[in-house]
């Protein structure tokens, strides 16, 4: 569906009959974001630029004193289907939540959205990853120290970081291995963070480095943390702005495979 | 068994008279002889005693060899070895008997005498014939045949051929040859009239006759010899000649005058002389029960076993003795060995007594300078750890004379920070944009120390005064992207900085921030906790980067805690603090009017069962 055809039907239907939950909206630009309570998600003035999907939480629109709530599923923000109007109402989630931005008309003031990839709202329904077969024979050790470990699988490559905590002590030794890992050519690299119980800035910031270095020579580095397990390594999941982060191995092997 | 009375009877050189008187008047003559007689007296003596005592032979043999060293008498010398070879021969001292014969050899032929030469080669043959190296034997009793046959002696050559032929049947020649040799010895014996050696070839002969099974012709040379002996009162000849005249009758079957002329040999039995008694006796038992004389048979059965364990004691006894001697020597020589091992021992122990000493001495010095190095050092250490520690607090005390003081406005503060150890690289800031903006803010930079608080004091100097060019102050997002424009972490040590960044308008109650890889601030309101802050990257990793801000409605009386991770990463002694924990012990404490950054800092102490955070404490409040 084109953003023509999508503002089209936005505009013949009633909000009330559009589920945009099956709706393909490859090459429409849109940006996921997670709202947290209280958020103003914009403001009665505010150039109107974007209709709003709300995948889950829910969303309080003011108008004057007019005040309605909606909730899963619906949408707001229809004075940006006509181009270069503002908002008329005021929208705040009172609900942490997200809500897809489907953004109809580019903003003027250049700001560059930090879309990840190409999301689509039915990439929310939940789509239980296919385990990665590994046969042994795939793999050949590479190397096995008393801190990282490194295993190639076919062209990717596996390290795992042994150490419980991952601190400024253990960055420069980091650095180095993983430097030589990029050294190596891999393009692809994994680096398993389960066994971390503790990771400081310092070390984040060695991985952070590894990924730009990776990144020169088009290579790319996914991290591997059982975000379900706990949030007690509360600092990494703000790595999911640049790395691919994922639950387990199988997954991880599974989106190199599939690029 | 047949062997047992063919004696050799060799060197009867001179016949002895066998007197005591004889004796007597040579240890008279020695008082008034000189020492070149005396030698000659006591070589006569231990000639004398050559069949009756070998200890007197070598008794007398020492002194004379003695006297002839101090002498230098070559003579004498010669003699005297020859003398103490005789002896050791007899004593069974092959070893030390060949050693003194050879030695008489020597002399004998520096001397040039011909006599001595013949006698030394016949020493030698007897010292190997002794040691059951006959061949050996043969060659010198040769040896001195040909000397006795140059000396143009004929009691010598009898002598030498005697020896030889008693060789014969040891060296694997047929016993008839024997009987020449012994032939010869009588013919060249009965010559120059020498009745001693003329009957000691006929026993011999009549041996060989015996044992070539003809004992008729061995009966009738021995009684021939007994005739010349009887004639001559060679009693120790006649027991020989009676004892072999038994032998041969009984092989003869004459077993009468067998059992008859072996008790005649006993009359003639040198005194003492046990082992040929009991060979005698090896014989009469069973004459007598040839002869049907039972109960005698049983007596002399009875007397041979008598004199066998007489022997054997005998031999025992000198056997023990002999053992006795010999591990008395052994003993002595053991303890010797065990007093110079002793001796070795205790050198031994002196000696790494001594060095174990010296090793302790040179340790304790080594330690000593250890111990005085390392207390210098270690003194040193502390004092640079002590100039460490005062340049890091006063550092920390830089940091906190750059923080803002506590306000109490339209909008109050309070804070709390708490600088760790090593310093963790926090600071925060705010102030007022203008009359109904208030802007504040935190640093968090990465690692530890020195390097980390001079980045965070620079970065907040900028935001305080506000000094990034082309920024608007009111727009976090603008103020994060600008900063991260201008600060790439490969440029500053691979520091990187979080932020948070917010503005308060207090007259529309919003708030909008951005944060860079910080915390959210937490806004407690009513009972309701809300998160300020989105999830985004650090400061200097990625520069085009771009940072969003978020906007918030606020209420009155609304607080807001502002923190850095150091805050809430907090190890307990079972898990790590979750988050959402943290978040609560702030909804907790905000409820409370007094010092609620008190109650927080001091709850989280408790949870973490500690005095002191391994990193920065900063926490921010802000209520309007």
């Amino acid at each position: 569906m084109t953003k023509d055809q999508l503002i089209n039907l936005l505009k013949t239907k009633n909000s009330s009959e559009i589920d945009l939950t099956g709706v393909n909206l490859e090459g429409i630009k849109s940006n996921l974001k997670h709202v947290d309570k209280n958020e103003i998600i914009f403001r009665s003035g505010d150039r109107a630029n974007s209709i709003y999907f709300i995948i889950n939480g829910e969303v309080m629109l003011t108008k004057g004193d007019e005040i309605s709530t909606i909730g899963e599923k619906e949408y707001f923000g229809l004075d940006s289907l006509n181009p270069n109007k503002e908002q008329n109402t005021k929208a705040i989630a009172i609900k942490p939540g997200i809500i897809l931005e489907i953004v109809l008309h580019e903003k003027s003031s250049g700001r560059i959205s930090t879309e990840v990839g190409k999301l689509s709202a039915n990439q929310f329904v939940s789509n239980p990853s296919k385990r990665f077969e590994k046969t042994v024979e795939e793999r050949e050790y590479n190397s096995n120290f008393k801190d990282y470990s490194s295993e190639k699988i076919g062209d990717i490559l596996y390290v795992k970081v042994k150490i419980k905590k991952a601190i400024l002590t253990h960055s420069k030794s980091f650095l180095k291995h993983m430097n030589n890992v990029i050294e190596s050519g891999v393009k692809k690299i994994i680096v398993d963070l389960t066994y971390c119980e503790i990771i400081d800035s310092t070390f984040l910031g060695v991985l952070v480095k590894a990924l730009k270095s990776a990144a020169v020579k088009n290579g790319e580095i996914v991290l591997i943390y059982d975000q379900s397990q706990s949030s007690t390594l509360f600092m990494i999941t703000y790595m999911d702005k640049v790395f691919k982060i994922f639950n387990n191995e199988e997954e991880a092997l599974e989106y190199f495979k599939k690029k | 068994m047949k062997r047992i009375f063919s004696f050799i009877f060799i060197l009867f050189i001179n016949s002895s008279p066998a007197q005591d008187a004889y004796v007597d008047s040579l240890e008279a003559a020695l008082q008034a002889s000189s020492d070149v007689q005396k030698i000659n007296i006591y070589l006569d003596l231990s000639k004398y005693f050559s069949y009756t005592s070998y200890e007197k032979v070598i008794e007398y043999g020492k002194k004379a060899l003695d006297l002839s060293q101090k002498l230098n008498d070559k003579d004498g010398l010669a003699n005297a070895f020859y003398r103490l070879g005789e002896g050791l021969v007899n004593q069974k001292e092959y070893d030390k008997a060949f050693e003194y014969y050879l030695k008489s050899l020597r002399f004998f032929e520096e001397i040039e005498d011909p006599k001595g030469i013949f006698m030394a080669n016949n020493g030698i043959g007897r010292a190997y014939e002794s040691a059951g190296k006959y061949q050996k034997s043969f060659e010198y009793y040769s040896a001195a045949l040909i000397q006795a046959e140059k000396n143009q002696d004929k009691k010598q050559q009898s002598v030498a051929l005697l020896n030889i032929g008693s060789m014969i049947d040891a060296i694997g020649k047929p016993l008839e040859e024997k009987i020449e040799y012994y032939k010869r010895s009588y013919n060249l014996a009965e010559e120059v009239g020498d009745v001693q050696y003329m009957v000691f070839s006929l026993i011999n002969m009549a041996d060989t006759y015996t044992k070539l099974n003809k004992p008729n012709i061995a009966i009738k040379y021995l009684n021939q010899g007994i005739k010349i002996a009887e004639e001559s009162s060679l009693n120790f000849a006649l027991f020989h000649l009676y004892g072999n005249l038994g032998l041969a009758q009984k092989k003869e079957g004459n077993y009468s005058d067998a059992l008859e002329n072996l008790q005649k040999c006993l009359d003639y039995l040198p005194p003492d002389n046990l082992q040929w008694k009991l060979n005698v006796y090896s014989e009469i038992p069973e004459l007598y029960f040839l002869n049907n004389r039972y109960k005698e048979a049983y007596e002399s059965f009875l007397i041979k076993d008598e004199i066998k364990d007489t022997l054997f004691s005998t031999n025992r006894d000198q056997r023990f003795s002999e053992l006795q001697t010999k591990y008395e020597t052994e003993k002595k020589q053991a303890q010797i060995e065990l007093l110079e091992k002793d001796n070795q021992i205790q050198t031994l122990w002196r000696n790494s007594f001594v060095g174990a000493f010296i090793f302790a001495f040179i340790l304790s010095v080594g330690l000593y300078n250890r111990y005085r190095y390392k207390n210098k050092t270690s003194k040193e250490l502390t004092k640079l750890n002590n100039q460490l520690e005062g340049e890091l607090k006063q550092a920390a005390e830089y940091i906190e004379s750059l923080l803002p003081p506590k306000i109490d406005d339209r909008i109050k503060t309070d804070w709390k920070f708490i600088p760790s150890a090593h310093l963790g690289g926090d600071s925060f800031g705010y102030g007022f944009l203008d009359e109904n903006n208030f802007a504040f803010y935190l640093i968090d930079v990465s690692g530890h120390g020195v390097g980390a608080a001079l980045l965070s004091t620079s970065v907040l100097n900028i935001l305080k005064s506000k000094s990034l060019p082309n920024t608007d102050f009111y727009n976090p997002a603008e103020v994060l992207n600008n900063l991260n424009k201008s600060f790439n972490m490969e440029e500053h040590d691979d520091k990187y900085f979080a932020l948070w960044y917010g503005v308060i308008n207090l007259e529309t109650c919003e708030l909008v921030c951005a944060s860079a890889f910080h915390p959210p601030a937490i806004g407690i309101s009513n009972g309701d906790i809300m998160r300020f802050g989105k999830k985004e990257m650090m400061i200097g990793a990625f520069q085009d980067y771009c940072y969003e801000n978020a906007n918030y409605q606020l209420s009155k009386g609304e607080s807001i805690f502002l923190f850095s991770d150091g805050c809430f990463e907090v190890e307990t002694e079972t898990s790590n603090l979750e988050f959402d924990d943290f978040v609560n012990l702030l909804h907790t404490a905000a409820q409370e009017n007094n010092e609620p950054l008190e109650k927080i800092h001091s709850s989280l102490l408790s949870i973490k069962n500690s005095d002191k955070f391994e990193d920065d404490f900063s926490i921010l409040k802000i209520s309007f």
